[in-house]
């Protein structure tokens, strides 16, 4: 299994390991629940090395990533990033990715752990006889991701220009303990946070030189478990889990992702298509009536006929109600319509509803 | 970790005898092994149980997993106050987290339950393989 530069650090803190798209990464520190409440009422850290980190530059890596990606970078100004998709011919996702513009013609594109290889591979066949040039980074960086109200006092204390610049969705390329990288405003928790990206032989000194700054404010390092009940709240998309490369972006409720006005892009006959005709299937949320807890994969039923299938779920310590994400019917796709959730034959009431779930005050 | 007076069963169940009841819960294996609990479902007072067989389940942050019975018999009281505070079973799994009793229908199936010893040796051997 593939580790971290910062793995040392998680077996020096007693994490849990777990194997995640290959990767020997931490699933808990204190416990799931204790670091989802540290993210929303502190800060926490997070360990997101295994994901991927490509470099996009050239004159025509503007027109590339146009054609790739659902989104238009074009207006991107140097500093902002945007969330955006990769697909393929028939519409359905490759990878759901962060576009971050770091200079006019360079691009740094943030992509899931386990696409990575064939994200990179991808973009390499899809490169035009252009200007472009890509590079897989991962390997040299490693990202860490501060996240939670806390967050901006903590960075202040290694990045005081980032935590005082920074907007959301924007980034900046500056030095981190000495070490030049590039600290982001940007995350998967729902909560004010930044995401560090930097040498891979810097990680231990700035996890540690910001669990030091945060110790007042009651920081403590957190695992993939809290980061997933964390981004379900808040009705963030995980890839493998609520879409892949049968889904469309229409189908997975991220037609804000897609935009039709820049011209042609990979995929975009079968969206114009779906978005015409409307999708037949939708990803939605839902809450069950009782208490209990969803799971991805269960059947989603109405008048006990299949109308869909629970893509995520868990308990929301917020709500402390079963949640979920589910990929149904387009009829049933109505907030405050009723269906039922087959958890395994037992059918329990479930009503959809508007997503998020939570909302930073 | 492994209370002497409990008896486990390999699904990482407890019981404790009383005469002819034995209360049931999941080992501090299981309950570190599940992480965070946040719900069970428990079976119904009166429900018939056979050994080896499930009764409920438990959810944590992270999985799912079913409850078994290491004995036969009938539910004869559950829990309730896990409704609430299903975390007990985490802080307090040989306490608090009771999960139900059972009226044993066999009582010489608790001989052929591992002693707190036996449950340890046989972790040791599960990590091992």
């Amino acid at each position: 299994m593939k580790r971290t530069p910062l793995y040392q650090t998680h077996v020096s803190a007693q994490a849990k390991l777990v194997d995640f798209a290959g990767w020997e990464m931490p699933i808990q520190y204190s416990g799931v629940v204790d670091e989802y409440q540290t993210v929303r009422t502190a800060a926490g850290l997070f360990d997101v090395s295994h994901m991927g980190r490509l470099t996009v530059e050239g004159r025509d890596a503007v027109t590339f990533l146009q054609l790739v990606t659902t989104t238009n970078p074009d207006p991107l100004a140097v500093g902002a990033a945007q969330y955006s998709m990769v697909c393929n011919p028939a519409g359905g996702i490759k990878d759901d990715i962060f576009i971050y513009r770091l200079a006019p013609t360079r691009f740094l594109v943030c992509v899931n752990a386990s696409n990575r290889e064939k994200i990179f591979s991808w973009f390499c066949a899809k490169a035009p006889q252009g200007d472009v040039r890509l590079e897989d980074e991962s390997g040299y960086l490693a990202q860490i991701a501060l996240q939670g109200p806390q967050s901006p006092q903590i960075l202040r204390a290694i990045c005081p220009d980032a935590a005082d610049q920074l907007k959301p969705r924007q980034c900046l390329e500056t030095a981190i303990l000495g070490a030049q990288g590039i600290v982001s405003r940007t995350g998967y928790t729902g909560e004010v946070g930044y995401e560090l990206y930097l040498p891979s032989p810097s990680a231990t000194a700035v996890w540690e030189a910001l669990m030091k700054a945060g110790a007042k404010a009651g920081i403590k390092p957190c695992g993939l478990g809290s980061r997933d009940l964390l981004r379900l709240e808040v009705g963030y998309l995980l890839y493998g889990n609520d879409m892949d490369e049968q889904t469309t972006p229409l189908e997975a409720g991220a037609a804000f992702a897609v935009d039709f006005t820049k011209g042609e892009f990979i995929g975009r006959p079968v969206l114009i298509e779906q978005k015409e005709k409307g999708p037949a299937k939708k990803l939605v949320g839902f809450e069950l009536i009782e208490k209990g807890v969803p799971r991805h994969g269960m059947n989603v039923l109405a008048d006990g006929k299949g109308i869909g299938v629970v893509t995520s779920g868990n308990l929301s310590p917020r709500l402390q109600k079963g949640i979920g994400l589910a990929s149904v019917s387009t009829a049933f796709s109505q907030p405050g319509v009723r269906f039922q959730i087959d958890i395994r034959g037992r059918l329990q009431d479930a009503v959809c509803v508007k997503l998020p779930f939570y909302k930073r005050k | 970790m492994y209370p002497t007076e409990l008896r486990y069963h390999k699904e990482h169940e407890w019981i404790r005898v009383d005469g002819k009841q034995a209360t049931l819960g999941i080992s501090h294996f299981a309950q570190d092994a599940l992480g965070d609990i946040v719900f069970l479902d428990l079976p119904k007072v009166g429900a018939a149980v056979t050994a080896n067989q499930q009764v409920g389940e438990v959810e944590s942050t992270k999985t799912t997993s079913s409850i078994y019975s290491p004995v036969s018999g009938k539910i004869v009281k559950i829990n309730t106050d896990l409704k609430d505070h299903p975390e007990v079973v985490n802080s307090d799994p040989y306490g608090k987290g009771w999960i139900a009793v059972i009226e044993l229908s066999e009582p010489r199936q608790v001989d052929g339950l591992m002693t707190s010893a036996q449950y340890e040796a046989f972790l040791a051997s599960q990590k091992k393989g």
